[in-house]
């Protein structure tokens, strides 16, 4: 049974923008979402969708109603806390300018963990090279975002989103604003990602070309999750190197769990948090093999 | 706050200055150019005022000056107070206007031959007169120069219209000092040294003279001496040397404040431009905030990424400033001196007036930016992600 990530409950979000005007964006929205799922969110323009991503993301609070990611009540934690959750637990991809402009592919995505300051440098520099690797753009590793082109700042994007490891990544149009190969690279990206890291993805769009790669698709219109259904998932070309990614994969794990029997041995890292982490790390292995077999 | 994160918002916020080069250097500019106005009138002022000092002591040539109008002191006193406790000599003189040649206004001073040394002259040419009774007397360059005398050995016409007293005489001139204070300078006056018998003589007054000059072996006990000769003379007009410098000192520091006031709108302008280009610069970066704050940047990295800015453009301001402000000081002095003072101010190094340069600049650029700074750490990433 997989372990749930977010689960959102009889959320409602109200906007006053007038004196007596209110705005009803969201109405009771339940929604779960499972470890290792991709969940697709569709809906029109102003349907609610991206305020429901920011109440994920916790951007936003509901009005009413909780919201729970990876086993905390975010509901009513202060901004402070919040921007610890978000450092370690969520991931975000936004349509487009994600990046900050001073800073190189590498340092964008060393960001989150020199925030986070629980790696030293050499730590941080080598995961975030990696992650470069990962996304296909080990090449670009000093270029500038003024330097590359739409597509490659959206994967730049997805490795930083990755960074911390969080629980979840949040995307808002990711594909919104690149050109058709770079969508298609990008979508296979998420998936690869998905299927060898284990990461959990909601993605918010209005493109059904990139519902194709959703293990579920929620439809929101008015504020309201009015249909979910499961969809099969289509494999998109090989466009990455698999091999490259399963072999980063297991080096990241590799090295999580030294570090991990590391702060348990120095007594840093409470018991229970460590039975956590190492499940996690096997759950994440299972998948690998599993996808392994099912390629053989 | 990790020291990661600080070196890496330092390395962002040096990028993002190269890449608004003209602005920042503008910036910096205003900064440099007030703290250098800043800079090089304190050091000019502590410049004037060491020079004031020095030259008031060398004019006066004495700590305590005891003055009488008429020629009413005994000389005697001169003597009676040298034996005051710390007083370390006393001199009484003949001080009095006097013309030199046809039309030279000097003021002539008449000492007893054994206390010509207590007031330092420095003799270019020639020797001091060496007996009391001698017609002989002491000229200054100024004054050699007006008359067109070029070695001792001349003689002078020397004549003294004194209220209700006129009279004239033939001096010897037997040497030639160097004019010197620049209180002289100002008043276009000029000093001439004599033996005081020969001029108690001329105007009639034997014993009698109406200057002493008084000085004492720790200056720190200036205002006890004072009392105690007030309380033996208490008709005494007393001038002690800290009045006559403080007097000038006040006046100076009007005239520095006034400076300083003008330094301040200076300052001012300067801080209204830290104040629109973190201002811009947050502008232009509110997405970025936005992101920042997503990925889980709090409030005090987002104050860290701007105050680096902020503090790198308030230190480059200030050194430069300095540097500026030390070299401008020699230019201010040549102006002050174009003006028509006759002494040279001396410049000295003021690490005073550099630490208040330094830290003034980097006060008020970190004061003009803490507003801008608090509107993007407040504003909610939602907010900021909305604005285009």
């Amino acid at each position: 049974m997989s372990k749930s990530i977010i689960k959102i409950e009889n959320v409602n979000k109200i906007y006053r923008v007038g004196k007596d005007l209110d705005v009803h964006a969201l109405r009771n929205v339940n929604l779960e979402v499972k470890e290792g799922e991709i969940l697709i969110i569709m809906g029109p323009s102003g349907s609610g969708k991206s305020t429901l991503l920011n109440i994920i993301g916790t951007l936003d609070k509901p009005t009413s109603g909780r919201v729970i990611i990876d086993g905390i009540d975010v509901t009513h934690l202060p901004e402070k806390e919040l921007y610890d959750i978000r450092l370690r637990k969520i991931g975000f991809v936004f349509q487009f300018f994600n990046l900050i402009s001073t800073l190189t592919a590498l340092e964008n995505v060393m960001l989150p963990m020199i925030l986070l300051g629980e790696l030293d440098k050499e730590e941080i520099e080598k995961k975030a090279k990696e992650l470069l690797e990962v996304v296909g753009l080990g090449d670009k590793l000093y270029a500038r975002p003024i330097q590359m082109s739409g597509g490659q700042q959206q994967r730049v994007a997805i490795a930083r989103a990755l960074a911390n490891d969080p629980a979840i990544v949040l995307m808002d149009e990711p594909t919104g604003s690149v050109d058709i190969v770079s969508e298609a690279v990008i979508l296979k990206l998420i998936q690869t990602l998905n299927k060898f890291f284990g990461v959990t993805f909601i993605i918010v769009t209005h493109n059904p070309e990139v519902s194709i790669i959703g293990h579920r698709i929620v439809y929101i219109r008015g504020g309201k999750l009015f249909e979910t259904r499961e969809i099969p998932r289509i494999s998109i070309d090989n466009a990455l190197d698999e091999k490259q990614i399963i072999r980063s994969q297991i080096e990241f794990l590799k090295r999580e769990l030294i570090r991990l029997k590391n702060l348990r041995e120095k007594g840093v890292l409470e018991a229970d948090k460590y039975a956590e982490s190492l499940s996690s790390i096997k759950r994440k292995l299972e998948k690998i093999k599993s996808v392994l077999s099912e390629d053989l | 706050m990790n020291r990661l994160f600080i070196k890496f918002v330092f390395k962002m916020a040096l990028r993002s200055m190269s890449i608004h080069k003209l602005r920042t250097a503008l910036t910096i500019l205003a900064i440099t150019w007030s703290v250098a106005t800043l800079v090089a009138l304190r050091t000019v002022g502590v410049g004037i005022k060491a020079r004031v000092s020095d030259e008031v002591n060398e004019l006066l040539q004495a700590d305590i000056l005891i003055m009488e109008r008429s020629l009413s002191i005994p000389e005697q006193v001169s003597y009676y107070i040298a034996s005051i406790p710390h007083v370390k000599d006393s001199v009484g003189t003949i001080f009095i206007p006097a013309k030199i040649g046809k039309f030279k206004g000097v003021n002539l001073v008449g000492v007893p031959v054994s206390k010509i040394d207590f007031f330092n002259l420095e003799i270019i040419n020639g020797s001091p007169p060496i007996s009391d009774e001698a017609k002989e007397i002491i000229i200054d360059s100024d004054t050699a120069k007006a008359l067109g005398i070029t070695a001792p050995g001349t003689m002078v016409k020397v004549v003294i219209n004194y209220g209700t007293v006129y009279f004239e005489g033939e001096f010897k001139v037997v040497a030639i000092m160097e004019s010197r204070s620049f209180l002289s300078g100002l008043f276009g006056a000029s000093f001439v040294v004599a033996p005081l018998k020969p001029i108690q003589e001329m105007l009639g007054r034997e014993g009698f003279v109406n200057y002493i000059f008084i000085k004492i072996d720790d200056r720190k006990l200036i205002n006890d001496v004072a009392r105690a000769i007030k309380r033996n003379y208490p008709g005494a007009d007393i001038v002690k040397q800290t009045d006559i410098v403080n007097v000038i000192i006040k006046v100076m520091d009007i005239i520095d404040g006034m400076l300083m006031a003008v330094t301040v709108i200076g300052l001012l302008v300067a801080a209204l431009g830290v104040m629109n280009t973190v201002m811009m610069s947050i502008r232009e970066r509110i997405r970025e905030i936005g992101i920042l704050k997503t990925i889980g940047a709090g409030g005090t990295h987002v104050l860290l990424i701007f105050l680096s800015e902020v503090i790198i453009m308030g230190v480059s301001g200030g050194v430069l400033g300095i540097v500026a402000g030390y070299s401008g000081s020699f230019i201010l002095r040549d102006f002050v001196n174009s003006l028509g003072l006759a002494f040279e101010i001396p410049i000295f190094l003021v690490p005073e007036a550099f630490m208040l340069g330094f830290c003034v600049s980097l006060t008020v650029s970190i004061l003009a930016a803490l507003y801008p700074i608090y509107k993007a750490v407040k504003i909610r990433p939602i907010e900021a992600l909305k604005i285009e």
